[in-house]
């Protein structure tokens, strides 16, 4: 603080802005680019927790008879796995990446709401902390699956695990709800000049309709956690049976929530990997129209498909929810060509965000013809609550949804810490996970087709299981491993200083502008936007100018 | 060297993905029941157009990854830089909303062949609790009941239509039988009814299918089918009242 008199105003305005530093500042902050680093870093916290849940639960299952826990632990690992994996790491994860990208990508200095935006963060850090708080007590976690089939979770289980559970994914809700209004909010209103909505990334794109999508499906759920609560405790009867209410209202709602969620979880991560594949093609995204529709159009479906959950309870209409959900195999399919159209002709290079981007292309088309065969009441008569459908959706949330977190991560990282991960981690991590998911999951497919339940913690050796959980429980751990130099990645790159350009990869939307990391208020200066590609147009005038070749590619 | 080694490794990615997938084909067990052989018969026709859209997508993606790789000659030169083909893009909304039209066309076939009821045969009201189950046989009064250590066995005559009720009197359950290739759930408060036919004698194990709680993975079952005068044998043998499993 060594300004002369002349300069005061200046000062204090550098100082109003100029971020707090240590802990006090992370705990005030209100910059979207530190809550979305915070809920990055949250959501990757709660993963590595729930993967270490998932690495119990496989040790349970590598042999036949109890080797490693009770059946009252294994259903409480399996319930805080599925939790946490869903609504404490995939769903936020998805909140912070929006947090810190849409602003960048619409050429604005913030979200529209930064206060609310922090609020939203403890909200989902508490929420996220109460639910595991069930450990801790003497009943232990909530242990009624991540679905929470009533009655089971309603007289049956009086555990106050469940209420820990209840109350904590209704402060996560509220949190989604909130994040979800705050960048629905600033999408619309606070786009940089030029930057109209049909010139916006596919990503943010993406990000607005799931906003849309989580508005939809966030409070039916928090009305059931009420409803629930109220039966466990204030002698309400929604859901009891015995006393008038029906189990399969519970399952109504919940999957009226539940499979939205699904797209909650993947429609962000389809976007992700849109903004990759040009990039590293060098091509504009093919098909940039149909991309959005394609986008609007699963939304719009996730809406009414969810009794396809139900099929086996004998009490919803068959054809009607199996249509909609093999319709929803359209808009994705045309995704996925407009993905390799814009691969066709280009010049493609294969940096870690572009491997993590392909992976998912093999991997996640596994899970989405899987999709397409439980949508057939006829056949998930046989499939459903099997490990064919565990498999199916590790599949689309693995082989989907985490493949294109890690991409996400390799892709924004220079951006977000001003320094690149090392790609030769980034490829033993790469490597390693396609190697350990095929091998976890592959068998669990034909486990399912064998007719091996999910959610049991123990099995017969005459049913002729032993291998293949044997070979699944293999692959588990070479996905923990794989997360070894991931980390090794992530802490090598943080204590070297910063070094990365603005825009390491030869990038084309706005967030590669300005500088890495950007500055409080994120652009000093913006180039003209003109199509929905205004970075790569910056840098063909650029050029043009200039007369040379370009200066920033990898 | 390395831009040309890395993306060689991508073939034998996709090969080896699609021995797997090729490695599921036709894995069902075998079907136990003439209801079991329409889930058969219908997963066996999936399998087509799964592997021939398998097939393709991995096939356009990897000799993309193979073909438009980067060459080190024209590290700077842009390619074509084309946003779209309706032509194209038309196609591929098409094609996949007539597959699955075709795919739904024949789901509804099977359901309505799985649903049909057919005369004669016998009665079992299933019951499933926490944690095993009850068959009773309403016109012969006789009542199965297993136990943790005994788990219950449904004696059912071959060839025969076998007419079940279900409900549980807690939570929810499932009954499934891998071989029958269906399952069913027990929802307390909403009984539900099913048929199946055993086509071959035999013991098919079972076992309840929907968490219910920490002993859902003891709720086991068997199904026993055996020919028509072994089933009079057993039924007279077990008239005398309730009791456990044989």
């Amino acid at each position: 603080m060594t300004t002369t008199e002349g300069v005061v105003g200046t000062a204090t305005a550098e100082r109003i802005h100029a971020p707090i530093r240590g802990l006090t500042g992370w705990l005030t902050t209100t910059d979207h680019k530190r809550v979305g680093i915070l809920y990055i870093a949250t959501s990757y916290l709660f993963f590595l927790f729930g993967g270490l849940l998932a690495l119990l639960l496989r040790a349970e299952l590598a042999a036949p008879g109890l080797q490693v826990m009770d059946a009252q632990a294994f259903d409480e690992l399996f319930t805080i796995h599925g939790t946490v994996m869903l609504l404490l790491f995939g769903t936020p994860m998805g909140t912070g990446l929006a947090n810190y990208i849409v602003p960048l990508q619409i050429g604005a200095p913030d979200v529209a709401f930064p206060r609310l935006n922090a609020l939203t963060y403890w909200l989902f850090l508490f929420g996220g902390l109460v639910v595991l708080a069930g450990f801790l007590t003497a009943g232990g976690a909530a242990a009624g699956g991540w679905t929470g089939y009533v009655p089971l979770t309603g007289a049956y289980e009086p555990g106050v695990g469940i209420d820990l559970w209840i109350v904590g994914l209704v402060l996560v809700g509220i949190s989604s709800v909130l994040a979800a209004v705050n960048l629905i909010a600033t999408i619309y209103a606070l786009r940089a000049p030029g930057m109209r909505m049909f010139r916006m990334p596919i990503f943010t794109w993406n990000i607005l309709v799931t906003s849309l999508l989580i508005l939809v499906a966030f409070p039916p759920l928090t009305a059931a956690f009420a409803m629930l609560l109220i039966d466990r405790h204030l002698g309400g009867a929604f859901f009891d049976p015995t006393i008038g209410g029906d189990a399969i209202l519970w399952q109504h709602i919940f999957w009226f929530f539940g499979h939205p969620e699904v797209y909650i979880l993947i429609l962000p991560f389809f976007g992700v990997i849109t903004e990759i594949i040009p990039v590293f093609s060098r091509k504009p995204v093919f098909g940039y129209t149909s991309f959005v529709f394609a986008t609007v159009a699963i939304a719009s479906l996730s809406m009414a498909v969810w009794a396809h959950h139900m099929f086996t309870t004998g009490a919803v209409n068959l054809p009607f929810f199996s249509l909609m959900s093999f319709a929803i195999a359209v808009p994705t399919g045309i995704k996925f060509f407009n993905w390799i159209a814009t691969m066709w002709r280009g010049h493609l290079t294969f940096e870690t965000p572009m491997l993590w981007a392909l992976g998912f292309l093999y991997l996640f088309l596994l899970g989405g013809i899987t999709g397409v065969i439980l949508a057939s009441p006829a056949l998930d008569f046989h499939l459903q609550d099997t490990y064919f459908v565990v498999a199916h959706f590790h599949n689309t949330l693995i082989g989907g949804t985490v493949f294109a977190i890690f991409a996400a991560t390799y892709y924004w990282f220079p951006k977000i810490t001003g320094r690149r991960l090392s790609e030769t981690l980034g490829r033993l991590h790469f490597a390693l996970w396609v190697v350990g998911f095929t091998l976890t999951f592959l068998p669990q497919y034909q486990l399912g087709l064998l007719g091996m339940p999910r959610r049991i913690v123990d099995y017969d050796a005459a049913n002729g299981w032993v291998e293949l959980n044997a070979l699944s429980t293999v692959g588990s751990l070479v996905l923990g491993l794989g997360v070894i130099p991931f980390i090794l990645a992530v802490g090598g790159a943080l204590r070297r200083p910063p070094d990365a350009p603005a825009d390491p990869w030869g990038g084309f939307t706005l967030e590669w502008a300005t500088t890495s990391p950007p500055p409080p208020h994120n652009f000093t200066n913006l180039p003209p936007i003109r199509s929905a590609r205004p970075v790569f147009d910056w840098r063909m005038d650029a050029e043009r100018a200039a007369g040379a070749p370009p200066a920033s590619e990898p | 060297m390395r831009e040309r080694a890395r993306p060689r490794s991508w073939p034998l990615v996709a090969i080896l993905m699609c021995i797997a997938a090729l490695a599921l084909a036709g894995c069902l067990p075998a079907p136990a029941t003439t209801q079991g052989r329409v889930v058969n018969d219908l997963w066996n026709t999936f399998l087509v157009p799964a592997i021939v859209v398998a097939a393709i997508v991995w096939g356009l993606t990897t000799f993309a990854i193979l073909r438009y790789r980067r060459r080190s000659a024209t590290p700077h030169e842009l390619p074509p830089q084309i946003s779209s083909d309706h032509r194209f893009e038309i196609a591929w909304t098409a094609i996949p909303i007539v597959t699955v039209l075709v795919l739904f066309w024949l789901t509804v076939g099977a359901v309505a062949r799985m649903d049909e009821r057919s005369a004669g045969g016998i009665n079992v009201a299933v019951t499933a609790f926490r944690w095993q189950w009850r068959f009773d046989y309403p016109d012969d009064g006789v009542t199965i009941v297993g136990l943790p250590d005994t788990p219950a066995e449904m004696v059912v005559p071959v060839g025969e239509p076998v007419h079940v009720t279900l409900t549980s009197p807690d939570v929810i359950h499932s009954f499934y039988v891998p071989a029958f290739l269906f399952k069913r759930d027990a929802t307390p408060g909403r009984p539900t009814e099913f048929e199946f036919t055993v086509e071959e004698a035999g013991t098919y194990a079972g076992q309840c299918a929907e968490f219910c709680g920490v002993g859902h993975a003891a709720m086991t079952l068997k199904v026993v089918a055996v020919f028509r005068a072994d089933y009079e044998a057993w039924l007279a043998d077990n008239q005398a009242g309730a009791g456990t499993a044989p």
